[in-house]
């Protein structure tokens, strides 16, 4: 080997890299919903990643290491600069919220699947303008939840928070989630009726 | 040994989250399978959130990096190559 040809690790990590370019696109889209923010936010991590390669195990899971340091990148570098915490009032979120919605409509009779009746409707622009409605730890559990269709485990060891928190965090987040999607299906005529949290007749 | 006591609807919708991403306990699986067995309403709302979270994960976009975003990163890693030393080799 001449001196100046590249180690087999530089070669690794480009490949290793490559194989999760389109997932940690994907996911950093969902997170910024804005394709620039999402690109500089995978070009950081890529570079902080190269920087922390010897840190990787050899055979253990890239995709959740490389995810680790995008989420970090994520906290770190959009939150703080581009966005303010939005006080939510996650308590007042009620379960079932398009279950209810759906019944008080009559759609649970009128369709063999309802939930597919009330979301096939909606476009993936709105289920991503949905997603970014989130507050940033929700947005977050649930972007790894739906997006990478991580565990609940894996979303601990990527977010590195406690298994209890993200349990809870999706939970929650789930619940806001539907809220936001009822709205915009309300918003675009797929159904009709009334905001999550309006006060009935 | 017994079978443990189904669940009621309570204790059913408690664990409704955990059920459905099978993050409970297997005898805890069990019991909620069980009540879902006996409770048609029950059923109908647990049967209703597992399709919206499936129809969810499937019409999420999965979205391809731009070939000018990989290009981008490629010349980034290779710039950083050129000015830092090369990475080291992963941790044995």
């Amino acid at each position: 080997m001449t001196p100046d040809a590249p180690a087999p690790d530089e070669h690794s990590f480009e490949a290793l890299l490559a194989s999760v370019m389109d997932r940690a696109y994907s996911l950093a889209s969902h997170l910024t919903h804005d394709r620039d923010d999402a690109a500089d936010i995978v070009q950081t991590a890529a570079l902080q990643a190269f920087r922390a390669f010897h840190q990787y195990q050899p055979g253990t899971n890239f995709r959740a290491w490389f995810l680790r340091i995008l989420t970090n990148c994520f906290l770190a570098q959009y939150r703080m600069t581009k966005r303010r915490p939005r006080p939510t009032a996650i308590e007042d979120v009620e379960p079932l919220v398009l279950y209810d919605r759906a019944a008080e409509l009559g759609l649970l009779t009128q369709s063999p699947d309802p939930a597919a009746r009330v979301l096939e409707n909606l476009g993936v622009a709105d289920i991503q303008a949905a997603i970014h409605a989130l507050p940033d730890d929700f947005r977050l559990t649930c972007a790894l939840y739906f997006v990478e269709q991580l565990s609940y485990q894996e979303i601990a060891e990527v977010t590195e928070v406690a298994l209890g928190t993200v349990r809870s965090r999706l939970h929650r987040g789930r619940r806001l989630l539907q809220r936001e999607l009822w709205t915009r299906a309300r918003a675009h005529g797929i159904v009709g009726g009334q905001e999550p949290g309006e006060s009935r007749p | 040994m017994p079978s443990p006591t189904p669940f009621d609807c309570a204790e059913a919708f408690a664990r409704l989250d955990d059920y459905l991403d099978r993050e409970l306990a297997p005898d805890e699986m069990e019991r909620v399978r069980e009540h879902l067995e006996v409770c048609a309403i029950c059923a109908a709302e647990f049967r209703f959130e597992a399709r919206v979270i499936e129809v969810l994960k499937s019409r999420i976009a999965s979205l391809r990096a731009p070939d000018e975003l990989r290009a981008r990163v490629e010349q980034a890693v290779a710039r950083a190559r050129a000015e830092d030393a090369p990475p080291r080799s992963p941790a044995a």
